[in-house]
């Protein structure tokens, strides 16, 4: 087991630059996520550890060992592609048996090895099919079991789930998590699906733009986003942001969204501008509630807002509402008693407010 | 079936003339189908006489050809036109040179095609147009516009009236059809493959042969037997290009017996036939392959 | 292969290529002489009626036999009618003209049976006679060409979607309605493509002419290719020959940009 380091890792094709120079730790058994939206690099990224792309510039480490002009199958690597990539003229069981086979491991070993695979992931039933007569369920399964046969120091799985409906992506998630807990491999996960990432990473890497926009355990991420960017990244619905002005009458210092509503600063997220300063004022949702159901007791918090629509998750209900041109969603209790066109109180909490520069579009702290 | 689904309305008045127009409808569908078989037997009789006609040619005695009245069926059928087609050197000969050239034309293009095609899908090349541009030009510049200046070529090379030139030759216009053909093909084989395969350790060699070939044989089949039928049907350059007895093919075998007084017309039918029956029993074969490769979108045969 | 068009170009312009070392630039006085040479002029008229006949054969037999097929019959004899009625074009150049040959014979079975119905008086020589030679190479031409037309056109006719046909159906349009109002229209591309690449191919066919009537009797059936043989390996005359040889790239030339220019990513081929 080793963890993989890359160091002012850079990519470019011709005169466009895709990686602008990537930092990055991952610790032994750590399970990290890249994240970001098409075209970050994050595929790029993965390709490089793997070894099926070149490097421009900049250093890939796998344990100890420099591996940037290593062949990919002898960096200690397995891979599970987002098409699966199953050879369609093999059978399940050649599949899986075929990079071991190339190794010149005794067949017994071999035999032994597939089979315990195809046992951990339930397709013993299944080692003689071809992989068309299989569910896409199956062929995710299969895709795995070629990676876990290896043995290999660092699995590297590129959107393995998007291929999948939407049931069966939970369930796998869950399955890999397992895997994950099992082996305590280390895993390099690529997706865009926020959910995935947050759900699986022991450590989430937001890229946008060929940089790493923040690294972190997914609670960080989540409640110190870095940027405007990653706020509104993480998240569904993702974290309001309103441009306002920062007011400071000696007493109290706050924020003032749109000339209209102000509010007070919490000591537990301090807001370090000085008056007349814009900032980005930042808030997740689930910190807008309705006054009356709130138990937070602070008049200095409230705004009476309009709300604009409503839309019932279940558990939990959004509601809409504008403060000028700025967009606000909240939220309620599912059976809440909140109506469309209805002028409410609300309690933003500030203690977890946050303040991003317009300009650097970078939390303020 | 729609008589019974009908609910609504004018119970009766629909059940009157529904009723009505099925009967009408169903014998005037049946009258038209006994039309489109008619002409269907018509066309292929019209069509299939001159077919039917060499292979009952060559199934009878020469001195039978032009009996009057002729006998649409001969009156006892002898193989002797094809047994002695088999005992004629000279008929061996082309059959051993046509077969020759296609296989060797074949095994060259379709495996430089296959390897060239491959570096065009795996490597970003400015080779794929070029490749192109020559199979349209092929296709469409008049052979024998071409034809003087390979002429020129081969005899300036010492080829003339031999097998390497006509291979040469022949691998000019097959090889960049190869080319295109299976770049087409890969091109329908994601890199995945290939990726997953490098991971699972394999050379790009061994990528090659271990994965993408096992699945590109189809296509691979497809292209070699195309090109080995141009190979097999090919006449203006053989005829051109060779002048010795040993060298003709099949084609330029049978030709020299056009226009000869005393033809031996049945064991020029068994010729014929012979000669046509690799070129049918394939088509029907690849029968879906030629079809589709004509159609215009993804049309099951 | 842009090597041997110009090639062949050049040696349009000189004397005596090939046969002699010592050619000489001679201009365009190959031309010139092709000008007033009443046979260049023949073989181009022939050409042309030749080309047009085949294609406008090809097309409307073609068309014919693609609608039978395509039309609602079980798939086992439309398979077999498929197949029996793609067989000319399965047949070499050679293999035609020597059966036909054969067919066409003055004591072969057609003057025999257009005798006994009395459409002949007296045996024809089909392919001898000056004043029939063309017409009956234009039928041997229909007869192996019109396959692959059928073949593309009964293609066309599977990818065009059968809802249209139901819609047209609901609306009250009849058969005919129906054929000149949907099939057609669908198919224009196809045919277009197609009818420009058999005009094209048919243009500069040399191996069917060459081996049925080898431009004869006379000069009745001599086309612009077999005239460019004749120059070449039978009169050894290469400059001349490919003088006729450019003419000829000129036209195909021509088709070949209208093809690419109006049926690009049409059809495959």
């Amino acid at each position: 087991m080793s963890g993989i380091a890359l160091s002012n890792l850079k990519k470019s094709y011709g005169d466009t630059d895709i990686l602008h120079g990537i930092d990055l730790e991952i610790k032994n058994g750590e399970f990290a996520v890249f994240v970001g939206p098409s075209g970050c690099g994050k595929s790029t990224t993965l390709r490089m550890i793997a070894g099926l792309e070149t490097v421009t510039s900049g250093e890939i480490f796998i344990g100890d060992q420099l591996v940037n002009d290593v062949q990919p199958k002898n960096r200690g690597i397995a891979m599970v592609f987002q098409s699966y990539a199953l050879y369609p003229h093999m059978s399940v069981y050649d599949n899986m048996a075929f990079s071991l086979k190339l190794r010149k491991m005794p067949p017994g070993e071999v035999q032994k090895r597939v089979r315990s695979a195809a046992d951990t992931l339930e397709l013993t039933k299944m080692l003689d099919r071809k992989p068309s007569a299989l569910s896409g369920g199956q062929r995710q399964r299969v895709a795995m079991g070629r990676a876990i046969v290896r043995d290999p120091e660092v699995f590297l799985f590129d959107e393995p789930l998007s291929n999948l409906d939407a049931t069966l992506r939970t369930q796998m998630r869950a399955e890999i998590k397992e895997l994950h807990q099992r082996l305590k491999s280390t895993i390099v996960y690529v997706t865009h699906d926020q959910v995935e990432a947050m759900t699986l990473a022991d450590r989430i890497v937001i890229m946008r733009g060929g940089k790493i926009e923040q690294s972190g355990t997914p609670e960080d991420v989540f409640h110190n986003p870095a940027s405007m960017f990653v706020a509104s990244f993480m998240g569904s619905p993702p974290m309001n942001l309103a441009e306002s002005t920062v007011y400071d009458n000696g007493a109290e210092k706050g924020v003032n969204i749109n000339g209209t509503v102000s509010i007070i600063s919490s000591e537990d997220s301090p807001l370090s501008s000085k008056a007349g300063d814009r900032v980005v004022f930042g808030i997740r949702p689930e910190d807008i509630v309705p006054d009356f159901e709130s138990d937070i007791n602070n008049k200095n918090w409230t705004a009476s807002v309009k709300v604009d629509l409503i839309e019932l998750l279940g558990s939990t209900k959004l509601f809409h509402f504008h403060i000028g041109t700025n967009k606000f969603i909240g939220k309620a209790g599912g059976r809440s008693n909140i109506e469309p066109g209805q002028v409410i109180s609300v309690v933003m909490d500030m203690r977890h407010a946050r303040y991003f520069d317009p300009e650097t579009e970078l939390i303020i702290r | 079936m729609s008589a019974n689904q009908v609910v609504a309305g004018d119970v009766t008045s629909i059940k009157k003339s529904t009723g009505r127009s099925i009967i009408s409808l169903s014998t005037r569908e049946r009258i038209n189908r006994a039309f489109i078989y008619l002409g269907l037997i018509i066309s292929s009789a019209v069509v299939g006489f001159p077919v039917y006609w060499m292979i009952s040619v060559s199934l009878r005695p020469n001195h039978e050809t032009f009996a009057l009245p002729p006998k649409l069926i001969p009156d006892n059928i002898s193989f002797d036109a094809y047994f002695k087609v088999f005992r004629d050197d000279a008929f061996i000969t082309y059959f051993v040179n046509s077969y020759m050239l296609g296989i060797i034309v074949t095994i060259l293009s379709v495996i430089l095609g296959t390897l060239v095609a491959y570096s065009f899908t795996r490597y970003r090349f400015f080779g794929d147009g070029i490749a192109k541009t020559f199979v349209i030009t092929t296709q469409m510049v008049p052979a024998i516009t071409l034809l003087i200046p390979y002429f020129g070529v081969i005899v300036l090379l010492g080829l003339y009236d031999t097998t390497a030139g006509l291979i040469l030759t022949y691998l000019s216009f097959s090889l960049p059809y190869c080319i295109v053909m299976m770049t087409g093909y890969l091109k329908t084989i994601p890199k995945d493959f290939d990726e997953a395969a490098i991971i699972d350790g394999c050379s790009r060699i061994k990528v090659l042969y271990k994965i993408i070939m096992p699945l590109a044989l189809p296509g691979m089949a497809s292209t070699a037997i195309y090109t080995f039928l141009l190979s097999w049907n090919e006449f203006l350059f053989a005829l051109a290009l060779t002048r010795s007895e040993d060298m003709r093919t099949l084609p330029v075998g049978i030709s020299m017996f056009i226009g000869e007084h005393s033809l031996k017309w049945d064991e020029m039918m068994a010729l014929s036939a012979l000669g046509s029956i690799p070129v049918i029993i394939m088509f029907i074969v690849l029968q879906r392959y030629f079809v589709s490769g004509l159609s215009t979108g993804g049309v099951k045969g | 292969m842009i090597f041997p068009i110009l090639q062949v170009i050049e040696y349009s312009f000189y004397d005596n290529v090939i046969v002699t070392s010592d050619s000489t630039f001679v201009g365009f006085d190959n031309y010139k002489e092709l000008a007033f040479d009443p046979i260049f002029w023949t073989s181009i008229f022939n050409t042309i009626i030749f080309t047009v006949g085949s294609v406008v054969g090809h097309l409307v037999v073609g068309i014919f036999l693609a609608l039978l097929i395509n039309s609602p019959i079980h798939p086992v004899p439309r398979a077999i009618f498929r197949t029996l009625l793609v067989l000319p074009w399965l047949f070499t150049a050679v293999v035609v003209a020597l059966n036909w040959q054969l067919l066409l014979h003055p004591f072969g079975i057609i003057n025999y049976a257009l005798k006994d119905f009395g459409i002949i008086d007296s045996h024809v020589d089909w392919l001898g006679d000056e004043s029939v030679a063309m017409a009956t190479l234009l039928v041997i031409s229909i007869w192996r060409g019109y396959p692959f037309l059928m073949i593309s056109f009964l293609s066309g006719l599977q990818s065009i979607d059968k809802s249209m046909y139901e819609a047209a159906k609901i609306d009250g349009a009849g058969w005919f309605r129906i054929f000149f109002s949907i099939t057609i229209p669908q198919l224009k591309p196809i045919i277009y493509g197609v009818a420009l690449l058999d005009l094209i191919w048919t243009f500069q066919l040399f191996p069917l002419v060459w081996l049925t009537t080898g431009g004869g009797p006379g000069r009745a059936t001599e086309v612009l290719s077999t005239y460019t043989y004749r120059f070449a390996f039978v009169d050894f005359e290469f400059s001349k020959a490919s003088t006729v040889a450019v003419i000829l790239l000129t036209f195909t030339a021509v088709l070949t940009i209208l093809y690419l220019r109006k049926g690009k990513g049409k059809s495959e081929i």
